[in-house]
């Protein structure tokens, strides 16, 4: 049971600002993704919270509790790095069994609580080797498996499955999800990769540059992006961003022209997500040649250039053309997302 | 690599150790089976005035001549080894048909010239390795917590005691304990007795010898567990904070394993090099209280008449005594090969 609150917390390394006014409060249980991509602060974020990173300002509160002044020990906490952070002197077993030692847990509960550890991520057989012996997939087990033992009230993961191959990746996120559900403990999960993040998370913080940008629920995220670059961020692909001019609630730039929107007239950005555009025979808002063409297998993806960018349109799995040929696309007024030019900032209709 | 690629690359350096490592051994040992040639002895009979009288002298020419004849002198086989001044058989096998009680044995074997070096050698090496290795990673986990701009400048000074010359480095110690040294005299002052000498006491005069050594040796072992906490993996680091382990259980289940390669290196190197010890021994003329082989040597080649042969046997002994104390590291090394094949 914790409750961790972040207030105004902020790191800084000389001139140099790591994370900026971070604030937020993460509900008991709730399983929370930071996104970004490298150098936003997100792991910055994550060993303050976890005590081994200084915070500058501000506080972190975990249960009612600051614990700006606590050791890592004493938060509470366990964590599974992105290269595993094993002992690899020692078994799996004494991995495992490692936090209840050193933590003085009487010895008798010792053998059942890293054997129940183990079952849970499917370790029983590999509990006599070491490390070194083990697959990258069995290794990030050992780590969960050590991260679970000593029933912790906050989860930490750094990327955890980042040095997975895809396949072992996508079984390994089922059962992190399946465990945070079922130990029912907060966790806060690190990741650059925005399909880990919709699939786990009950809330996603996108953050670029140390600045939290949007806080909320991977629908939130998806279907209302705040600004251009959690637009561009989320999703794959990514939402397509087009500049050009508002007149009169008409879109207008090289080879695009989309009517129907409120917006206030001069320069903006448009947006709209491959999947909800779509092929037409003729007369569409936007046409161009085709740039490239890309079977998925569920689906055909046709690239056009338009208004000096390349924008992406999800077509049926049947749909074919020559590079070159030209493109209809549809792109009615209700899928379009818009963002001031200047800023980036979300326009709401 | 295979066979014949590995032929070629090690060429050089099998031919190099050849030279430089296997024929001075060779050499050493073929010495140590011979022993000079006794002077060839001339009887004149002299007849005077007063009558005839017989004198003895040396045929400087006939000696000269047998010298160059056979330059390694008498074949001698085992004997110089098996004599007073190494490993003396028939002195031990006295003194232990002779004996009252086991300690009255080895009181006897430390009257002979060979065990006395033996026992100061080996007593040497077992104390002087095991404090330094403790010291060394004692100063490289010290330093390696010190902030970055202190760092360069203690390395620097934790360094000093290896940069000095062992001969010198021990006379600076030697003089710092005469009863005039700064040292010397802060003892007679603690132990309020203006009489009292390191240098007189056999006792102090191999805490002295040994606090020497270790002094000498602890910034070798200092730099190569600071090369080797660099590479600590600060992920594993982390996990134990995070697991609960105090600094002392991040020591011992995170930064020692790590280190565990490095100390079976330093170890192996200091071992070879304590066997050795001599520098000191010279240094503080300690040569009364303490003796090894390696002064053995010096000292069967330091005076008028140079005892080669007696030299070289204390050599081939000395290289025994390091196969044999290196023996179970060689032994695991070619276990972890085998296994490997």
């Amino acid at each position: 049971m914790a409750e961790i609150q972040l207030k105004n917390v902020g790191k800084r390394w000389g001139s140099f600002v790591g994370v900026q006014n971070f604030d937020l409060t993460i509900a008991d249980q709730e399983f929370l993704v930071l996104l970004g991509p490298s150098g936003c602060g997100k792991t910055t974020t994550m060993r303050m919270i976890a005590g081994l990173e200084d915070v500058t300002e501000g506080d972190i509160i975990i249960d009612g509790e600051r614990v700006n002044d606590l050791e890592p020990k004493d938060r509470d906490i366990s964590m599974v790095f992105q290269s595993y952070g094993l002992y690899p002197n020692m078994n799996v077993y004494d991995n495992i069994r490692f936090p209840l030692k050193v933590r003085k847990v009487p010895t008798a509960e010792h053998d059942e609580r890293v054997m129940r550890a183990a079952a849970m991520v499917e370790l029983e057989p590999f509990l006599h080797r070491k490390p070194a012996e083990l697959s990258g997939g069995q290794r990030q087990r050992v780590a969960l498996a050590r991260a679970i033992v000593r029933e912790p009230n906050v989860f930490l993961m750094d990327e955890p499955l980042s040095n997975l191959d895809a396949k072992l990746r996508v079984s390994t996120r089922a059962q992190i999800k399946n465990l945070s559900h079922e130990l029912k403990v907060t966790t806060i999960y690190v990741t650059h990769d925005q399909i880990e993040a919709m699939t786990l998370a009950d809330r996603v913080v996108v953050m670029k540059q140390g600045v939290v940008q949007q806080v909320g629920t991977p629908t939130d995220i998806y279907d209302a992006p705040a600004n251009t670059f959690v637009a561009s961020f989320i999703g794959s692909p990514a939402m397509n961003l087009v500049e050009g001019e508002m007149k009169g609630g008409v879109f207008n730039a090289d080879g695009i022209s989309v009517g129907g929107l409120t917006a206030p007239d001069g320069p903006i950005t448009l947006g709209f997500r491959a999947e909800d555009a779509s092929v037409v025979v003729s007369k569409g808002d936007a046409n161009a040649p085709a740039y490239t063409m890309e079977l998925l297998g569920d689906a055909t993806m046709v690239a056009i250039r338009i208004g000096g960018a390349l924008v992406n349109v999800k077509a049926s799995k049947d749909y074919r053309t020559e590079i070159g040929a030209p493109v209809a696309v549809s792109i009615p007024a209700e899928i379009c997302h818009l963002f001031r030019s200047d800023t980036g900032e979300r326009l709401e209709a | 690599m295979k066979h014949k690629t590995f032929f070629w690359f090690f060429l050089p350096t099998a031919l190099a150790m050849l030279l430089f490592i296997a024929f001075p051994i060779i050499s050493v040992v073929i010495q140590s089976l011979f022993t000079p040639h006794e002077a060839v002895l001339l009887t004149v009979e002299n007849c005077g005035p007063f009558g005839c009288k017989t004198e003895t002298s040396i045929d400087q020419e006939a000696t000269a001549a047998l010298k160059l004849a056979e330059p390694l002198g008498r074949f001698a086989g085992l004997s110089i080894y098996l004599d007073r001044g190494h490993l003396a058989v028939d002195e031990v096998a006295a003194l232990w048909s002779g004996r009252e009680s086991l300690g009255g044995f080895f009181d006897g074997l430390k009257n002979l010239p060979f065990y006395r070096a033996m026992y100061f050698t080996l007593t040497y090496t077992f104390v002087v390795t095991p404090l330094l290795i403790v010291l060394g990673f004692a100063i490289a986990v010290g330093v390696n917590s010190l902030h970055r701009h202190l760092k360069g400048l203690v390395i620097f000074f934790s360094l000093l005691p290896m940069i000095v010359t062992p001969l010198i480095g021990s006379l600076i110690l030697f003089w710092m304990i005469d009863s005039r040294g700064v040292l010397g005299s802060a003892i007679q002052f603690l132990a309020d007795d203006p009489d009292l000498s390191l240098k007189a006491s056999t006792a102090l005069t191999w805490i002295t010898l040994m606090v020497y050594g270790v002094w000498h040796s602890a910034p070798f072992a200092f730099v190569v567990f600071y090369a080797g906490l660099q590479t600590l993996p600060q992920d594993t680091l982390e996990s134990a904070m995070i697991d609960g382990a105090s600094r002392w259980q991040q020591i011992r289940y995170v930064v020692i394993p790590h280190l565990m390669p490095l100390v079976t290196f330093v170890a192996l190197i200091q071992l070879m090099d304590n066997f050795r010890v001599f520098e000191p021994i010279v240094g503080f003329n300690a040569e009364a209280h303490a003796t090894s082989l390696s002064w053995i040597i010096f000292n069967d080649l330091g005076g008028e008449t140079r005892l080669l042969s007696s030299a070289a046997a204390t050599s081939v002994l000395t290289i025994i005594g390091v196969a044999i104390l290196l023996s179970p590291v060689l032994v695991r090394t070619w276990r972890d090969f085998n296994a490997k094949t």
